[in-house]
């Protein structure tokens, strides 16, 4: 399933799939597999994820 | 059957005990230094590839046995031996390659293009030999090596193309 949160989070913080990458340590592909629902991220990806763009776990990862 | 001599035997030991300090070495080893700057992804990947390389070698290898024992084949299977090792590492590398696992931080793209150009190389110096002074017993290896890096250069420029492509779908899309 895809992650369209992460795609809307990192979009409001204007930042492109290579900048996230890069402020996560992680390959652009990484992030482009992870927003397509191709890849399930560590937790600890997921939280350097929600730090950099400043929302929580449940915002980008809980599903309702 | 050939006599197997002496230095044919030490440098079978040393080889094994290289071998055994390499991987005593990487077992050892600061993990966390140690990640040839692959993401958590990318080591997944990895791993796949490796088992399908391992998987790879383990059948050509099956394949050139039962072809030279039972089919009577002339199949030189020292050969073939080498050859499924060939086979096994393209097999990682094509895996790698087309689940963006390949090029890294550390280990670029550029990196790897000058390997495989030295590569290209020492292939040539080696046909070159073969041709003028038959270093080479076999060439079936240095072919086999010529497939391998054709193979390997074809699908990078074609990953490649389809990256640029879905980056600028991507693009568009936001």
């Amino acid at each position: 399933m895809k992650n369209l949160k992460l795609k809307a989070a990192r979009a409001l913080k204007d930042m492109s799939q290579e900048d996230l990458a890069k402020a996560v340590d992680v390959s652009r592909q990484t992030i482009n597999a992870i927003e397509k629902g191709d890849y399930n991220p560590s937790i600890n990806l997921c939280i350097a994820l929600c730090k950099v763009l400043g929302v929580t776990l449940n915002d980008l990862f809980w599903e309702e | 059957m050939k006599d197997i001599s002496l230095l044919n035997v030490i440098v079978f030991s040393l080889s094994v005990l290289l071998c055994l300090f390499c991987i005593i070495g990487a077992l050892f080893w600061d993990k966390k230094t140690d990640d040839g700057g692959s993401d958590e992804r990318q080591k997944m990947m990895n791993g796949r590839s490796g088992n399908y390389s391992f998987y790879t070698m383990v059948f050509v290898n099956a394949v050139s046995y039962l072809a030279a024992t039972r089919l009577n084949l002339p199949v030189d299977l020292n050969v073939m031996f080498l050859v499924s090792i060939f086979l096994g590492a393209l097999s990682y590398t094509l895996y790698a390659i087309w689940k963006d696992a390949m090029f890294t931080k550390i280990w670029t793209k550029k990196k790897w293009i000058i390997i495989l150009i030295l590569w290209i190389l020492l292939i040539a110096y080696a046909a070159l030999g073969y041709i003028k002074n038959k270093i080479v017993d076999n060439l079936i290896l240095s072919l086999t090596a010529c497939v391998v890096l054709i193979v390997v250069m074809i699908n990078l420029a074609a990953k490649t193309l389809v990256d640029r492509k879905q980056l600028k779908i991507d693009e568009q899309e936001e």
